[in-house]
Parts: structure tokens; sequence; C-alpha cells
């Protein structure tokens, strides 16, 4: 076994190197389709951090009334501090709330001016965790309205119907084009595998001649494929993370005034094991079709 | 050994390579086997090595039906014969010394031993300094010479030839003869098929020659062991 094993391998890299120009077209190939492949997770993977990003900027608003008590607003801070959910939250006096819309709205000073009394609730600001459901915000609303002292829990609930919608979309087209492109990558690279592997029928029917067994045929050559595939993946790994670097780049030079401040971030290793598994994968096809075209067809062993 | 039973072979309806072929050929024999071009020397050389199943008739190689031996079986046949192709049959991007010892490699046989082996052969055909040529830099009779050299690598139990001096001078062609002889002594039946009279003649040899796929003459076996 290890013997096949060597051997298979230091056949399958010797004609590697060998036949390393027209290798160049099925390597070249691997590699473009798993940059579409790497890009498109990428995005895919951007935007939905965009999408949380969004999310997180959900303010959850417990107001509470004027009569509350000491006890009442300590009973809730407590709850607050032990929800699991909760990111951060603060506490705004009506001082501070008044205070606040002065800062926020100085044009328009004249409105509180005049007022004697602060129409401004105290109230509690709440940041959940990124990622959220809204399910949660729910409960969260409801088990908060059987505590004495609140006026009102108020989030922005046609935010989540518009994140929903968004994140349905991406995933919907994620799986949509992800599908079409594994499966066109695929295609394409056990083809042209075939087609380079073709010009070395002439090989094959030698070897068999000359009483090398199959195992000792296949070996090499399904490992040249999967090597062939591993390498090209890796390559367009390579461009995905060079097309990272200048996206970075270029927006930490920009003003970045759609995208907040959100920072890009690099498929995770599962993904580039997943493209790297893929790019693999159809070598390993591509040089298994070829293969069962040359050992079974032409000079046969049967 | 080798035993030809009223063997047919066609390639189109109706038309046959060889017709109603029938031998016996012992081991140890040397035999030369001939007939104009288009004979049918090269089929029947095919047939022995399992590339071609006869249309009719039986083929036995070494006790072996070769038309029903199982599949996996077929390349330890192919193993046991050293055959030496007409078209040389050298893979393109290997170069002499891995073409040579490619079967040995398969069998795990350390590289070190095939370099031995490599040298032994090589020097027997006089091509001991292109160990590491490819074979398109090599002359068409210094290719034939390599696959000479690679048909005796693994002390096969019979070799077969098909015109192994077709692109030799008359010189290299005697050195090779005689390469076949002394192989021939050591014990391996040797089967070359050739035009050449000349040299079928210094030879003196047993001869089977065909003509338009119908065995012409048979000379007769020289070797009187029991018929296998
Ligand atoms: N693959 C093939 N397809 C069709 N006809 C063939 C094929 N191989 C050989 N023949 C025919 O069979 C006959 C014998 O050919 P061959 O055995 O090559 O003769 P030789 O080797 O004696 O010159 C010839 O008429 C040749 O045209
Ligand atoms: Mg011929």
């Amino acid at each position: 076994m290890l013997q096949f094993l060597y051997f298979s391998f230091s056949e399958a890299i010797t004609s590697l190197w060998r036949t390393r120009i027209l290798n160049l077209l099925s390597l070249g190939t691997i590699m473009f389709a798993m940059f579409i492949l790497g890009s498109f997770m990428f995005v895919g993977l951007n935007l939905q951090n965009l999408a949380l990003d969004w999310q997180k900027q959900i303010q959850f608003n417990i107001f509470l009334t004027e009569e509350i008590t000491e006890e009442e607003r300590a009973e809730i801070q407590a709850y607050l501090g032990k929800s699991f959910f909760i990111d951060t939250f603060t506490y705004l006096s009506k001082d501070q709330a008044r205070m606040r819309f002065d800062e926020k709205f100085a044009a328009y000073d004249k409105v509180t001016e005049g007022l004697e009394d602060n129409p401004f609730p105290a109230s509690f600001e709440v940041f959940l965790l990124r990622g959220t459901k809204q399910q949660t915000y729910t409960t969260l609303k409801d088990e908060l309205s059987t505590f004495g002292g609140i006026e009102e829990v108020y989030y922005d609930e046609e935010i989540f119907k518009r994140l929903g919608m968004f994140a349905g979309f991406i995933q919907m087209a994620g799986w949509f084009f992800g599908v079409i492109v594994i499966f066109s990558s695929i295609f394409t690279i056990s083809n042209v595998l075939k087609l380079t592997f073709f010009t070395r029928r002439e090989e094959v029917d030698i070897m068999k001649l000359v009483g090398a067994s199959r195992a000792y045929i296949r070996g090499p050559f399904i490992i040249e494929g999967v090597l062939q595939g591993l390498l090209g993946a890796s390559a367009g790994v390579a461009l995905v993370y060079a097309g990272y670097l200048a996206v970075n780049h270029f927006l930490t030079g920009n003003a970045t005034f759609i995208l907040g401040n959100l920072e890009p971030e690099f498929l995770p290793l599962q993904w580039v094991f997943l493209i790297l598994f893929a790019g693999a994968f159809s070598g390993l096809l591509g040089s298994l079709f070829s293969l069962h075209q040359f050992l079974e067809e032409h000079i046969s062993y049967h | 050994m080798i035993r030809f039973y009223h063997v047919y072979q066609s390639y189109q309806k109706d038309v046959f390579a060889l017709s109603d072929i029938s031998f016996t050929i012992n081991p140890g024999e040397f035999i030369f086997l001939t007939g104009p071009s288009g004979a049918g020397k090269t089929t029947l050389l095919k047939l022995i090595i399992r590339e071609e199943i006869p249309k009719k008739g039986q083929i036995l190689v070494h006790g072996q039906n070769v038309s029903s031996i199982p599949v996996n079986k077929i390349p330890r046949l192919r193993r046991s014969i050293g055959v030496v192709f007409q078209d040389f049959k050298l893979i393109r991007n290997k170069t002499v010394f891995e073409n040579v010892t490619f079967v040995l490699k398969t069998l795990g046989i350390d590289l070190k031993e095939r370099r031995r082996r490599a040298h032994n052969v090589l020097k027997m055909v006089g091509l001991q300094h292109k160990t590491h040529f490819y074979p398109l830099e090599l002359s068409g009779g210094e290719q034939q010479r390599v696959a000479v050299a690679r048909a005796i690598v693994n002390d096969p139990v019979l070799l077969v030839a098909d015109e192994p001096t077709g692109n030799l001078d008359p010189d290299r062609a005697a050195d090779i003869m005689n390469l076949f002889e002394k192989i021939n002594r050591k014990g391996t039946t040797v089967l070359v098929a050739t035009h050449d009279r000349d040299m079928i003649q210094r030879m003196r040899k047993r001869v089977i020659s065909l003509n338009a796929g119908r065995l012409d003459h048979d000379s007769g076996s020289q070797v009187h062991g029991e018929e296998n």
C-alpha cells in the first residue's frame, strides 16, 4: 500500500511537472472557477455581516413612568443585567434625555426652552447581541411588560421586516448561484482535465501493453487530477485573498458612508477548505472520467 | 508454451488477417515468424499478448487460454512476456531509464535495483550513455534498441519481437540477434517476426512463414520437449 502510494505520488508529480505547459490550461481553469466561487462566497458573507451590523443598531427602549419607584427601577436593571441576549444597556434619566435632545437638535432648542416641565421620560437604552432573532425581542418585550414602572417597551419592528427580506434574498441568491457556480466549476474542470488527459491516451495504452496493472495506471492519474485541483483551488483562494486585501485597502482609504464602519471579513477557514475540497473533487472526477474511457474503451483488458 | 489451435482473426467481415493458424512452440525455442508485409505477423503477436482476441480458435500461452483468462490476470501475463513492438511504443514524456524500468517500478523494485538492471540491459543494446534522453531525442534505431532493452529487463519467460531490426543497420541488427540468442540460451523462448530473409538463413532456426493470413510453411520444432 505504502509502495503504491509512493509510486502514484512520484509518478503524478513527475508528470505534472513534465507536462506543465499543458497543465497550465487546466490549472488556470480551476483557478478561475474557484476564484469565482470564492469571490461569490466572500461577497455573500460580507453582505450578511452588513445586515447583522445594521441590526445591531436597533435600539430597544424601555420608557419608564413618572411614578417609578427606586425598587422597581432596580428590579428592571437586575433583570437586564441577567439577560443572556443583552449586549449593553444604559440608563437615561429625564434630564439626560432632555440634554441629549437639545444636543442633537440644537436648531430646535426654542421648542424646549419655554417648557417648565421636562416632557422626556427616563428610559433604559438596550442593545441586544448581534444576530439576535426577532422572537427574542418579542419575548423580552412581553416579559418586561409584567414589570411595574414601565410605560412602554419599544423597538422598530419594521427594520426586522426589511432585514428579514434582505437576508432571505441574500440566502436564496446564495443558494441559487452557489449551486450553479459549484456545478459549472466541477463540470468545466473535469472536462478540461479530460481534454488534457486525452492527449495521454497513448501513454496509458503503452502502460497496459507492457503489463502495468490497472491500479498502477489509475493511481498516478487520480493523484495528478486531485493535485491539480488542489493547486488550482489554492491559486483561486489566493486570488480571492488578494481581492480582499484590495477591498480592505479601498475601504480604509475612503469615506465609508454607505457601509458604515464595516470591515470586510475574509472567508473563514472552513469555507477555504470547502473551496479546496471542491477543486480536489472536480480534479478527481475529471481524472476518473477520462480514465474510465481510456481503460475500458481502448486496448481493453477484456 | 504457446499453442495456436485453428485460430482466425479478422478486422472486417469475411476478410481474414489470419485464418486457420495452428502451431506449437515449445519452451526454449527460437523461432522466426516471416512472411511479406500484410501477411499477419503483427496480428499473430497481438493475439499472444492478448492485445486482441481471436474471432475463432484457441490460443494457449503458458498453459492459459488467453481468450478466457480473467481480466485481472492479463497484466501478469503481459509481464511474463517481453515485447518489442514494431512501432516501439515508448512513452514520450518518460526518459529512456523510466521507459525501461516503468514496470519494475510498479512492482515495487527500488531505485537502486532498477538502476542496476537498466544499466545492464542498456549496455547490452549499446545505449548506456543515453539513459536520461527522451525518446524523441533518439534516432529510430536507438528507440528500437530502447524497446529491446525494455523487453528483456524483467527476465521474461517469452520474448516476442516484431521486426526488431527493421530500423537498424546490418551490424547493429546482427548485435541484436546475437543478444536474442544469448537470452535464448539462458532459457527464454524467443519469437521474432521479420521479413529479413538473409538473417533468417544465417541464423538457421525454426521458421514459421505466413502468407496472406495463412500458415505457409513451418520448418518444424528443433527442440523436442513435451508439448505444452
Ligand atoms: N487494426 C486493423 N484494422 C484493420 N485491418 C488491420 C488491422 N491490423 C491489421 N490489419 C490488416 O490485417 C492484415 C495483417 O496485418 P499485419 O498483421 O499488420 O501484417 P504484418 O505484420 O505481417 O505486416 C493486413 O491486411 C492489415 O491491413
Ligand atoms: Mg507487422
